[in-house]
């Protein structure tokens, strides 16, 4: 709490309590992301050696989830077949807002190495809204853990009055 | 093994080629389950795969069986023609030709009769066309997409 209350005394103007709250929830939101582990293909190698000791998501209270219901973020790891499609849609739809989706690799991007393809689905935001989309084939886990710092800026930038 | 092949299906076999470990046969479609199953009893009692070959002018569907005891692989390939392709089910002889069978009916369009549950297996059921033949057009724009 103590980086909390920095953040809030550097808040400046009138509207001192809503913004107040922005910071506090922003803040708890960025600094525990708990991703639904979507792995699909070669992109969840990367994603689970991320996760792993020498990359460690642990230190930035990212910890990957085996259920939507727990999940705040979806890694969307690797190809989205056309049959893939409407699964990927429940298992966002069962996630609690706020959720994220952060497209991992070319596949989850645009299609990939599968462009034009007759059953890849060209990019995810075909089926859901994607926040950050991190690039590669597949990205490193530098590259990973670069996309979910943008996620945590973008987050840390929410208010609750455009969210509701 | 060949020859006591031959002196039971005559006709049926085609042509016949012995490459190392493995024996390559050509099969009319008709004695395909009787020759699996004799071959079975034979000792090739593993279905590695099945899968199919569009050449232009007709598919073959190839089967890989096994002898787990002997390490010797038998392959038989039944040429059928690429539209409306009919072949009798392997699945009274190996039920593991369920899924396999459903996977060529899917990609290539050989319909397999006797099969117990001929629904697509990769694609999805209201999918149209079998996109494995040549003459598929291969393209993520649903309506330029098709034979």
């Amino acid at each position: 709490m103590r980086r909390a209350a920095g953040i809030l005394c550097r808040v400046p103007g009138g509207s001192f309590a809503i913004t107040s709250i922005d910071a506090v929830l922003n803040w708890a939101r960025a600094s525990s992301l708990w991703p639904l582990t979507y792995g699909l293909a070669c992109c969840a190698i990367e994603m689970m050696c991320t996760a792993a000791s020498r990359y460690d998501l642990d230190r930035f209270g990212i910890m990957l989830r085996g259920t939507p219901r727990q999940a705040d973020l979806m890694i969307v790891a690797g190809t989205v077949t056309r049959k893939m499609a409407p699964v990927l849609r429940q298992l966002y739809d069962q996630m609690p807002e706020p959720k994220y989706v952060l497209a991992l690799g070319g596949c989850a991007c645009v299609g990939g190495p599968f462009h034009d393809s007759y059953f890849v689905v060209q990019g995810v935001e075909e089926i859901v809204p994607v926040d950050v989309y991190v690039a590669g084939c597949p990205p490193r886990p530098e590259a990973l853990i670069d996309g979910l710092y943008r996620l945590q800026e973008k987050i840390n930038r929410e208010s609750i009055r455009e969210r509701a | 093994m060949l020859e006591a092949l031959q002196e039971r299906f005559g006709e049926a076999i085609h042509s016949a080629e012995q490459a190392d470990r493995e024996l390559r046969l050509r099969l009319a479609a008709s004695s395909l389950v009787a020759v699996c199953q004799c071959c079975k009893e034979k000792g090739f009692s593993y279905l590695a795969d099945i899968t199919a070959v569009d050449t232009g002018a007709e598919l073959r569907v190839v089967y890989r069986l096994v002898s787990l005891a002997r390490g010797d692989h038998l392959v038989i390939s039944v040429a059928v023609p690429r539209s409306g392709a009919r072949l009798p089910s392997l699945c009274p002889v190996f039920a593991g030709a369920n899924w396999p069978e459903r996977e060529v009916y899917d990609l290539f369009g050989v319909r397999f009769e006797g099969h117990p549950d001929l629904r697509r297996l990769l694609l999805t059921d209201d999918w149209q066309g079998h996109p494995l033949l040549k003459s598929f057009v291969l393209t993520s724009e649903p309506g330029q997409r098709g034979e």
